[in-house]
């Protein structure tokens, strides 16, 4: 099962309100402490960009039994 | 394009004040009131025998001033004290305002490090009103950001 994208990019100027601090444009990021409707919010504005999450290896697997043929 | 349904007021705007640009003080609960003006772009201009328009240039930027008037009070931390001392030692201050109320998703103006130039002090007249004092912060700019 892919796990669900938490990392962000930024793709303005954001103020982070829990680490409290300024995140510059392109710095990684975690929302874990907002909705996902807040999170769609910034999504559609363009104010940050899902970054990638590595997938296909077997120790990030949730569910091994399925990788046995 | 047919008129917008997204217009606000200032109602709910939320002011911050910082000394080090850091560490946030939440002033809404003071403020009502906040200014903005300069920030003029220098544009030179030159003409020539041929041609019926101006030659345009694009120059600097002149400092942006931002005005704040809040409700006078005496405690130490509060907006007066703290924009007073600013005042009259010189020393940096930072004001931001998010005018939808800073949650996740509403937009955040926030200045560079600036230079209190001017602070009414408390005086008015016999009544029943407010005290209500007003700073002015002389800044190079204001960055636009979003609150996350």
């Amino acid at each position: 099962m892919k796990k669900e994208q938490r990392r962000y990019r930024a793709a303005t100027l954001l103020w982070h309100s829990v680490e409290n601090r300024y995140i510059e444009p392109g710095e990684e990021i975690t929302l874990y402490h907002l909705a996902k409707e807040q999170v769609d919010k910034l999504l559609r504005m363009n104010a940050i960009v899902p970054v990638e999450v590595k997938d296909g290896t077997d120790d990030q697997c949730d569910e091994p039994e399925k990788l046995q043929g | 394009m047919a008129q917008t349904t997204n217009a606000m007021s200032l109602k709910n705007c939320k002011v911050e004040v910082s000394t080090n640009g850091t560490s946030w003080t939440d002033i809404s609960g003071f403020a009502n009131s906040i200014e903005v003006s300069g920030g003029e772009r220098q544009i030179g201009e030159a003409y020539t025998f041929d041609g019926d328009t101006a030659l345009l240039t694009s120059g600097k930027r002149e400092p942006v001033e931002v005005t704040v008037r809040v409700v006078y009070t005496e405690g130490t931390s509060e907006p007066f004290e703290v924009v007073r001392a600013a005042y009259e030692d010189g020393s940096s201050v930072y004001v931001r305002w998010s005018p939808k109320g800073g949650t996740a998703g509403n937009f955040l103006f926030t200045t560079a490090a600036g230079l209190v130039s001017s602070l009414t002090y408390p005086a008015g007249e016999v009544g029943g009103d407010p005290v209500m004092v007003e700073f002015t912060l002389k800044t190079p700019s204001i960055t636009k950001g979003v609150v996350a």
